[in-house]
C-alpha cells in the first residue's frame, strides 16, 4: 500500500468537519414550546431508538464519505507481489534486436539466446494472458500485438533476424510497449525487457513506467565482451593523382594474440590486406590505392572476425563527394578557348580545392543523351538550340534530382523553352534585347558582380511563384533566376555564360558566381547512412537500368520510376549502384555499423527503486493497483447511502 | 370592560342573547323557562285537580264550562345561572401568536358573560388547573360582570398542570344545579377520565359547552428546522423534525380532538372547536346562535 500523492492525506482532516456539524447541529437547535409536546413524545418514543441508530450511520456514512474523498485524492496504490507467473496477465516483452544483441557467444547470437529466455517465459505464462513484443532496434518494431496463442508467438520469435545490425531503440520501445499494455483490458500488466544493457541501449535514459505496470529485466549478455571495429578512415590523395589514394585505418578494441589485418575488397573480391599496427587500445593500418581506379567504393574487413563480426566491415567512399557537371554547348565556338563551356571549365579549374571536387564533361548538344546525363549531377544548357526529343530526358533527370542550369544566347529560342520546358522553368525567355549601354549585374550574395556589364540580354519574365532571383540587372529585371522542380533545380541566366554579350567571364567574381551556382544546383547527396535508412536513387526507365549491389554481392533492380527510395541497406559495407551496368559513382553509398553498439560491455539492468522488494531473480517492482477508483466508487455508494439513510429519518 | 371583551365585540353583541336549550332554576325571573309552575304570563297547560293543589290555581272558567276542577299552569319565567369555568393551567398561557390561548378563552367567557348579564342572569367564573383557583359566585349586574372581567384579566397563577376531572368535579359543588355551564380549556389532560365530570355536570342538569381552545401551531406543527420541543407543564424536551413527524403528529392531534368531541358529546354536553386564529365573534356568534 502507498500513496501517489501523500501530502493529499491531509485531507483527512476534513472528516472533523461531519462531526463537528453533527455535534453543533446538537447543541444549536432552536427551541420551541409547545403545549401538545406529549405528542411528540408519544410519536418520538417509537422512532426514538431507530433514530439514534440511524442517525449514527447518517455521521458514519458522512464521515466515510469525507475520508474516502480524502484518501482517493492522494492517489493510493497496492502494490501485488506476486510472482511474474502467477495469474493471467497482460505481457509486453520489449526485445533487442540491435546490433549489440548479434554478438556471438557459445555459437548462438544474444539474439537467438534472448528468444530462448522468452519462449521459456511463454510457456509458463497462464492461460488468457496477452503477449505483445516490441522489437527494439531502430526502427522499434511491433513485432507481435497483443495475442494469446503461444505457439504463434514462440514462432514470431524464431523470425527475429538473428543478425541484426540495427542501432538501439530501446527507449522508444519501451514506450510502445507500455502504449501497449494500456490498451490491454487485463489489470494485471507486466513489462519484461530482454537486452544485454550495453551502454548502446541507453536504457539508464528510458522512462520506465513507475505506476500500474510490473517491470521485470532480463540480462543477456556475452561471456566475451571483447570486440573490435573499425572505427574510422580517412582517405587522403586524388584518384587520378600520381600517388594515388591513401586509406588511413582506425581499428578500436583490444589487441589480441592473433595477428589481424585489415582486407580491402573491391567489387566483391579481396584485393589487398595489410597488417594492424597495434597500440594501447588502438589499432591502425594504411592502404595504399594506386591512381586511376575506377572504384567509387571499396571495403575495408577487420581479420580474423571477433565475437561481433557486422562492425568489422566497412564500406569506404573514394569521391563520391564530387559534383558531376555535364556541360552542354550549344554553339560551340571555333576558337576552342571562346566556347561557353571552355570559361566554365575554366572558372572550375582554377577554384579552390574547398570543399567540393567538380568533375566536369563537356558534350556538344547533338551528342546529349540519357546515358550522358545519368552520371551527373548538374547539366548546364549553354546557349544550346532545345530538341524536343530532350524533354523526358530532362524531366527525368530533373525529376529524379539532378539540376539543370539554362544559360541564354543567341541560339536560344524563347518560344520553343516556353512551350517545351515552361513546366520546368522558373520563368520564361522573351525576346533578345540588345542594350543600347551597357547594363550591370547586381547581386546581394556577391557584390562584386556589378563589376560585370552586359550588352545583350533575353529577359526572364512570368517567374513561378517559387522562384528565386539570385541576380538581377541595374535596372530590376531577373539575371539569374531559380526554383525546385520536384527532386531537382532549374535555373536560367538571361545573359551568356561566355563573352558574346558580357564580359562576365573576365571578371574575378565568375569563378565564384559559377561555383556557387553550380554548388547550390548540386545540393547534397547523402552517401553514409545507417542501417535501414532509406537512401533516395534514381528508378530504372525503358533505356536506363538501375541496379544496387550489396556488400554481400546481392543485386537489387530498381523500379520503374523518377526516383525510388531503397530501403533493404541492413547490411553493413559498401553498396554500389550501376547504370546500364556500369558504376555510376555518383549514388554510391556506403552503411555504417552503429558505433554505439560495438561496445558489449553491460551496465546491467536500470538501478532498481530502493523500496522496490523485488522477489529473487526477478527484479521487479511489484504491480500497483490503483485503489482510487475504488474509493471514488466507495464514496458514490456512501453518498447514495447517506440519502437514504435521511430520508428514512424524515419518514 | 377590560381588555378581555374589547367594546368593537360588546358593540356586536348588543343584540344577540343566550339562551339555554334546557330549562333552569333560578331564584330571579328572567327569560329562561322554569320547571317550576306559577305565576307567569305564559300559559302552559290544563290539568285535572288533584287533591293537594293549590285551590288558588283552580281555573274557575273552565270549571263553569266543564263542571270539572281543572288547573291551570303557567310557564314560571326565571333567571338563568351561568357558571363559566376558565383553564389556567400554563399550557393554555401559550400562544404562537400574538393571543395566548388563555387569552382568547377569556375573550370568549367574557363576551357570554356581558351576554348573559345583559339579559338579567347570574353568572359565575371559576378558574382552574389542576385545582379550583378562582371562585366568583353567581351574581348579575354591572358591578359583578366588571369584577368577573378583571377576573378573567388578571387570573390567579396557575401551579399546576391541567387535572380536568379534578378542576370539573370542583366544578359540579360550584355550579349547582340546572344551569349553564361553559368550560374554555384545551383539554390537554390526557388521562383517561379526564372528560368524565361532563357527563356528571349534564347529569346535574346542566346545559354544559365545551369550548376546546387550540392554537393553529399545536394543530399543524408547522415548523421546518429539527428543533428542541420543551414542554410547559414540566414535561421532558425532545429534539425531532417536525418534517419528519408532521403527518404522524396531525393524525395524532385529529384523533386527540375526535376523542374530546365524542366524548363530549357522548355526555350530552355541547363541543366546539375554537382556534385562536379565528376571530372570537364567529365562534360566539356560533355558540350564541345554536350552531
Amino acid at each position: 500500500m502507498g500513496f501517489g500523492l501523500p501530502w493529499a492525506l491531509a485531507g483527512l482532516v476534513a472528516v472533523a468537519i461531519p462531526i463537528l456539524a453533527h455535534l453543533l447541529r446538537r447543541q444549536k437547535l432552536p427551541q420551541q414550546t409547545l403545549p401538545t409536546i406529549a405528542f411528540l413524545h408519544r410519536i418520538h418514543a417509537t422512532r426514538a431508538a431507530r433514530l439514534r441508530f440511524v442517525d449514527i450511520l447518517l455521521l458514519a456514512a458522512r464521515v466515510a464519505i469525507v475520508a474516502a474523498l480524502a484518501l482517493a485524492a492522494a492517489a493510493p496504490f497496492r502494490v501485488v507481489q506476486s510472482s511474474l507467473l502467477d495469474r493471467q496477465h497482460a505481457l509486453a516483452i520489449v526485445f533487442d534486436d540491435s546490433l549489440s544483441m548479434a554478438a556471438m557467444d557459445d555459437g548462438e547470437t544474444l539474439i537467438e539466446r534472448a528468444a530462448s529466455v522468452s519462449a521459456k517465459h511463454l510457456r509458463k505464462l497462464p492461460e488468457g494472458s496477452e503477449v505483445s513484443v516490441v522489437l527494439a532496434g531502430q526502427p522499434p518494431r511491433v513485432w507481435v500485438r497483443r495475442r494469446s496463442e503461444i505457439d504463434m508467438i514462440e514462432r514470431a520469435f524464431g523470425e527475429i533476424e538473428v543478425r541484426s545490425t540495427r542501432a538501439g531503440a530501446l527507449c522508444d520501445a519501451v514506450q510502445s510497449a507500455v502504449e501497449l499494455l494500456l490498451e490491454s483490458d487485463l489489470s494485471d500488466r507486466r513489462l519484461l525487457v530482454l537486452s544485454d544493457f550495453t551502454p548502446g541501449s541507453g536504457a539508464d535514459e528510458c522512462d520506465w513506467p513507475d505506476r500500474g505496470i510490473r517491470v521485470a529485466f532480463e540480462a543477456v549478455v556475452t561471456s566475451d565482451p571483447d570486440n573490435r571495429r573499425i572505427a574510422s578512415v580517412e582517405v587522403s590523395g586524388e584518384r587520378n593523382a600520381p600517388d594515388g589514394l591513401t586509406l588511413d585505418i582506425v581499428v578500436t578494441g583490444a589487441a589480441t594474440e592473433v595477428p589481424q589485418s585489415v582486407r580491402l575488397r573491391r567489387k566483391g573480391q579481396e584485393a589487398l590486406r595489410t597488417p594492424v599496427r597495434w597500440s594501447a587500445n588502438q589499432g591502425e593500418a594504411s592502404v595504399a590505392i594506386p591512381p586511376g581506379t575506377p572504384d567509387a567504393v571499396v571495403e575495408l574487413r577487420l581479420d580474423p572476425d571477433d565475437v561481433l563480426p557486422a562492425d568489422n566491415v566497412r564500406g569506404v567512399l573514394l569521391g563520391s563527394d564530387t559534383v558531376h557537371v555535364l556541360l552542354v554547348d550549344g554553339d560551340p565556338h571555333p576558337d576552342p578557348r571562346r566556347r561557353e563551356t571552355a570559361f566554365i571549365n575554366h572558372a572550375l579549374g582554377v577554384a579552390p580545392r574547398i570543399g567540393r571536387a567538380f568533375a566536369v564533361e563537356t558534350l556538344d548538344a547533338q551528342d546529349f543523351s540519357e546515358s550522358a546525363i545519368i552520371r551527373s549531377d548538374v547539366v548546364v544548357l549553354a546557349n544550346a538550340t532545345l530538341d524536343e526529343k530532350w524533354l523526358p530526358l530532362i524531366q527525368r533527370f530533373v525529376g529524379g534530382g539532378g539540376s539543370l542550369w539554362i544559360t541564354a544566347g543567341d541560339r536560344i529560342n524563347p518560344r520553343v523553352y516556353g512551350s517545351v520546358l515552361r513546366e520546368l522553368l522558373p520563368g520564361r525567355f522573351t525576346a533578345t534585347r540588345v542594350e543600347e549601354r551597357p547594363i550591370s549585374l547586381q547581386s546581394r550574395s556577391l557584390p562584386e558582380l556589378d563589376q560585370a556589364t552586359i550588352t545583350a540580354r533575353t529577359p526572364i519574365s512570368e517567374l513561378s511563384l517559387d522562384a528565386v532571383v539570385t541576380a538581377r540587372f541595374a535596372d530590376g529585371a531577373p539575371a539569374m533566376v531559380e526554383h525546385r522542380y520536384r527532386n531537382g533545380r532549374v535555373a536560367m541566366l538571361a545573359t551568356t555564360i561566355d563573352d558574346a554579350w558580357t564580359d562576365l567571364p573576365y571578371q574575378p567574381v565568375f569563378v565564384p558566381f559559377v561555383l556557387d551556382a553550380l554548388e547550390r544546383l548540386a545540393g547534397r547527396t547523402q552517401h553514409v547512412v545507417d542501417p535501414y535508412a532509406p537512401v533516395s536513387l534514381p528508378g530504372s526507365t525503358s533505356t536506363q537500368r538501375i541496379q544496387v549491389v550489396t556488400p554481400s554481392g546481392r543485386t537489387v533492380d530498381l523500379a520503374e520510376a523518377d526516383r525510388v527510395a531503397f530501403r533493404d541497406t541492413g547490411e553493413i559495407g559498401a553498396y554500389r549502384v550501376l547504370v546500364n551496368g556500369v558504376d555510376g559513382d555518383r549514388f554510391a553509398f556506403v552503411v555504417d555499423a552503429p558505433a554505439a553498439e560495438s561496445n558489449l560491455e553491460s551496465q546491467g539492468p536500470p538501478a532498481e527503486p530502493s523500496d522496490a522488494a523485488g522477489a529473487a531473480g526477478d527484479r521487479s517492482r511489484g504491480t500497483e493497483q490503483p485503489l482510487a477508483p475504488w474509493l471514488f466508487l466507495g464514496a458514490v455508494g456512501l453518498l447514495f447511502a447517506e440519502l437514504w439513510l435521511r430520508q428514512i429519518r424524515r419518514r | 370592560m377590560t381588555r378581555v371583551l374589547q367594546p368593537e365585540l360588546a358593540v356586536r353583541l348588543a343584540g344577540l342573547t343566550l339562551r339555554a336549550k334546557r330549562t333552569v332554576d333560578g331564584l330571579l325571573a328572567g327569560m329562561h323557562r322554569s320547571p317550576h309552575r306559577g305565576a307567569s304570563a305564559i300559559f302552559k297547560e290544563h290539568r285535572a285537580y288533584r287533591p293537594g293543589d293549590d285551590p288558588r290555581l283552580i281555573d274557575w272558567r273552565a270549571y263553569a264550562r266543564s263542571d270539572r276542577y281543572t288547573i291551570k299552569h303557567f310557564e314560571h319565567e326565571t333567571q338563568l345561572r351561568g357558571t363559566l369555568a376558565l383553564d389556567i393551567s400554563p399550557s393554555m398561557r401559550w400562544g404562537s401568536h400574538d393571543v395566548s390561548k388563555a387569552d382568547y378563552a377569556a375573550t370568549l367567557l367574557a363576551a357570554i358573560a356581558y351576554v348573559l348579564t345583559r339579559q338579567g342572569d347570574a353568572v359565575s367564573l371559576i378558574t382552574f388547573d389542576d385545582a379550583i383557583r378562582d371562585r366568583l359566585p353567581a351574581r348579575s349586574g354591572p358591578a359583578h360582570l366588571d369584577y368577573l372581567m378583571r377576573l378573567l384579566a388578571q387570573p390567579s397563577p396557575s401551579t399546576g398542570a391541567t387535572a380536568l376531572h379534578v378542576s370539573l368535579d370542583k366544578l359540579i359543588e360550584h355550579a349547582g344545579r340546572m344551569g349553564l355551564v361553559v368550560i374554555a380549556s384545551d383539554l390537554l389532560d390526557l388521562s383517561e377520565g379526564a372528560l368524565d365530570p361532563v357527563a356528571r355536570i349534564q347529569a346535574r342538569g346542566h346545559e354544559t359547552v365545551v369550548l376546546h381552545v387550540m392554537d393553529p401551531a399545536e394543530l399543524e406543527l408547522p415548523y421546518e428546522q429539527p428543533m428542541r420541543f420543551e414542554g410547559l407543564e414540566g414535561e421532558a424536551h425532545v429534539e425531532v423534525d417536525p418534517q419528519g413527524i408532521r403527518r404522524r403528529y396531525r393524525d395524532a392531534i385529529d384523533g386527540f380532538l375526535e376523542s374530546c368531541q365524542r366524548r363530549v358529546v357522548a355526555a350530552g354536553a355541547h363541543y366546539m372547536l375554537a382556534r385562536t386564529d379565528v376571530p372570537p365573534e364567529h365562534i360566539l356568534l356560533q355558540l350564541l346562535r345554536g350552531g
